[in-house]
């Protein structure tokens, strides 16, 4: 069986900084895998090049088997892809739970096309998985820092990914928040099958969900914790 | 004259279909630049469409085109290199508007081209939009609403996060590349075609008060284009009636469509704002007026012997030839391209024999395009204000008048005045003068030594440096585009402004263009 993410003597440039210097990590199907290190370290950094939207300097990096330094156009794969940012809600104009949830779904749908009735069915599944289904007419505006959290995790599952990416998705939150959206997101891993890969500064906040973690230190990477 | 009428002239029948098409896609573009701040593009392409007019003019291709040209490169351009260069749109659009700007005004004063001649050819007005300038804002209202239409599922996306828009696997650059060729291309369209005023009007302000009141970006679009429709139809309606400048009167519809949102955004329940703007009495009484004023505008008369004169200049010199009812368009000392038509100016054209104007003025062949009196005769005047070459204009107008006779009698007048005068000026011909270019003229006729002449724009050291080195003891400045106050207070010498349009001071005829120059320079010493 091959690797989910595969990344080997990874190296990236910031302009003139070198934010990764030799980073490898592996991480099979259905692995839960935590990254730590401090501010700076280059987690987000990390996680933007297994998700396609930057280009490392050296190394190799394969996602679900493919190679991304052989494409140019990497959509097909961000497809399988669910990413949840560190800050939940951005947006600049109002906007209702379901729709922003239903979004996870674009490029699945594909241009000029409209979502149909099994695509927002897929949106409410996600919604209730997390447990904002209650929500699903309310704006986003409207609800608590915790709550953005989870739609933000929920779009990422309606996209229906085989890999979820998460920066920090706990860092704005209370502490009885992040147990919350901790357990949510460990509960989907194994119910959907799906290869975690999670940043986070503080070990002691994802250790228990992990099979492995690495730290990021320096621009490298250390495997410092194996669940075998 | 009635509303109904007045759609029978096709400079009214333009303006109601520029607002339908533009009042309606026009907004959604604004929704664009308030949700990805893109301010300083909108004013980017304003300077762009600039430097292409004055590429243009410099290398004589016709300067809208240029213009169009060079904003529709630009805005494929933008995207990319603010992409590569890892500066964000707005950041790069700064850069384009000061290299721009600047490359503009090497090249006006390189080829001598006058700022305002530029202004004037790059900025419209909704009164005067010929029928190809309607093609065009019909065309990208058209590419706007279908792109929106068909591709809202991914635009929503990026205006709601570009990064997720991205992550969810639309092709996120592609779809932003193409806002800002939308976004581009519309300002350069609205800003030749509607005016630089209206740009706002169309663009952001009623992309504000949607955002204000709506809970989704369907209603922003909705209510944008609903706010861009009324307040563009009610203004349109609103200058006619009481016959005040058009794009103006759209911002101020715009602007109190913006307060009541305001005003909704902050709780106040729809039963409290109807019993405040619509209450029963108010609202039959708003009604009275409004149908009062629909029925009794009345545009000036429309006497065949009419003259219309397109500055208070060429006014003058109508006058002088003889013309019994003038009626001038641009009456004030104003820079053109910042004068507002009002509807009334456009019936000015309706039932006069002759237009009189001096070339630059670029509104007057667009009025005459679009005004419903085709047998109107042109009459292109040089309006050098020597006293040779303003005898000479007004013997032309005449001869086309018929009034060679009072043309005669007012020759005789001027004449004498000029010579009377020129007995109070006499002490002071001879005087080391530098003379703005304008100015030129007047300077002559005084007697004055020209020891240099200064062109309009902005001065560069060298020729300051040159201009206080010939030891000047006057410095002539021109009234309505002075710039060479510094090179007087330099040499320190004396300084004067003169005029050459009439409206300064009461000042109405040549004869007091003369007289008011004169005391300037009498008063200076």
């Amino acid at each position: 069986m091959h690797h989910s993410i595969e990344l080997t003597e990874l190296h990236v440039k910031l302009g003139n900084v070198s934010v990764l210097q030799g980073v490898n990590i592996e991480a099979k199907p259905y692995e839960f895998i935590s990254i730590i290190g401090a501010n700076g370290a280059g987690k987000t950094t990390l996680l933007k090049v297994v998700n396609g939207t930057l280009k490392p300097s050296e190394g190799k990096v394969r996602v679900l088997g493919h190679d991304l330094s052989q494409y140019r156009d990497l959509n097909f794969i961000r497809k399988d892809i669910g990413v949840v940012p560190q800050k939940s809600n951005s947006s600049r104009f109002p906007i209702r739970v379901d729709e922003a949830v239903l979004m996870g779904r674009y490029g699945k749908i594909g241009l000029i096309r409209k979502p149909n009735e099994s695509d927002w069915d897929k949106a409410h599944e996600a919604m209730e998985a997390v447990g904002i289904g209650r929500f699903a007419m309310k704006l986003v505006d409207e609800l608590s820092g915790g709550e953005q959290q989870k739609v933000a995790v929920a779009r990422a599952l309606a996209q229906e990914p085989l890999i979820l990416l998460l920066d920090e998705p706990t860092t704005y939150l209370d502490s009885s928040s992040h147990c919350e959206i901790m357990e949510a997101i460990h509960a989907i891993h194994h119910q959907r099958g799906l290869t975690t890969l999670l940043v986070s500064h503080d070990s002691r906040l994802v250790d228990q969900y992990s099979n492995k973690t690495y730290l990021l230190e320096g621009g490298k990477s250390h495997l410092i914790r194996s669940m075998g | 004259m009635s509303w109904t009428e007045a759609l029978s002239f096709p400079f009214m029948r333009h303006a109601i279909l520029a607002v339908l098409f533009a009042g309606i896609a026009f907004p959604m573009i604004g929704v664009f630049i308030i949700s990805l701040h893109l301010i300083p593009l909108r004013f980017a392409m304003m300077h762009i469409a600039l430097l292409g007019g004055a590429i243009g003019l410099f290398l004589r291709v016709d300067p809208i085109l240029s213009g169009m040209l060079l904003c529709a490169f630009s805005s494929f351009a933008l995207g990319p290199i603010s992409e590569k260069t890892k500066l964000g749109v707005g950041t790069i659009s700064g850069y384009f508007m000061t290299l721009t700007l600047a490359l503009a005004f090497i090249l006006f004063y390189k080829a001598d081209i006058h700022v305002l001649q530029a202004f004037n050819i790059l900025w419209g007005n909704i009164l005067s939009l010929t029928s190809l300038d309607l093609v065009f804002v019909m065309m990208i209202s058209l590419i706007i609403l279908s792109v929106i239409i068909l591709f809202f599922k991914e635009i929503q996306a990026i205006l709601y996060d570009r990064e997720i828009a991205l992550s969810a696997g639309i092709p996120e650059k592609m779809f932003y590349f193409l806002i800002i060729v939308m976004l581009g291309l519309t300002i350069a369209v609205s800003m030749r075609v509607i005016g630089a005023l209206l740009v706002d009007a169309f663009i952001l302000l009623p992309a504000m008060g949607a955002t204000l009141i709506s809970r989704s970006l369907k209603q922003i679009f909705f209510f944008s284009s609903l706010f861009g429709l009324i307040s563009g139809m009610i203004g349109l309606y609103l200058s006619f009636v009481f016959d005040i400048p058009t794009s103006s009167t759209i911002i101020i519809v715009a602007s109190l469509i913006i307060a009541v949102c305001f005003l909704i955004q902050r709780r106040l329940t729809m039963q409290k704002l109807k019993s405040v703007f619509i209450g029963k009495r108010t609202s039959v009484l708003i009604f009275l007026i409004g149908w009062i004023l629909f029925l009794n505008f009345s545009s000036s008369a429309s006497a065949q012997e009419a003259v219309v004169a397109s500055t208070s200049l060429s006014g003058a010199i109508a006058k002088a030839a003889g013309a019994k009812e003038v009626r001038i368009i641009s009456s004030e000392l104003r820079h053109p391209p910042e004068y507002d038509l009002k509807p009334s100016d456009l019936l000015k054209f309706e039932g006069a024999k002759v237009v009189i104007y001096g070339g630059y003025e670029r509104m007057v062949s667009k009025l005459l395009e679009t005004s419903k009196n085709k047998n109107i005769l042109a009459i292109q005047i040089d309006t050098d204000t020597s006293p040779e070459n303003l005898i000479a204009q007004a013997r032309k107008i005449s001869k086309v008048l018929g009034t060679e006779k009072e043309e005669q009698i007012w020759e005789k007048k001027f004449l004498e005045k000029l010579k009377e005068l020129q007995k109070k000026i006499r002490p002071y011909s001879g005087k080391r003068a530098i003379v703005h270019r304008f100015a030129q003229p007047f300077a002559q006729w005084a007697g004055l030594e020209v020891v240099q002449i200064v062109s309009p724009g902005e001065l560069t050291p060298k020729v300051i440096g040159d201009a206080v080195g010939r030891n000047p003891e006057l410095v002539v400045d021109i009234y309505h585009v002075p710039v060479a106050q510094v090179i007087a207070e330099n040499a320190r010498c004396k300084y004067i402004q003169i005029i050459n349009f009439p409206g300064v001071d009461h000042t109405r005829s040549l004869e007091d263009i003369f007289e008011y120059n004169v005391t300037r320079l009498i008063k200076a010493y």
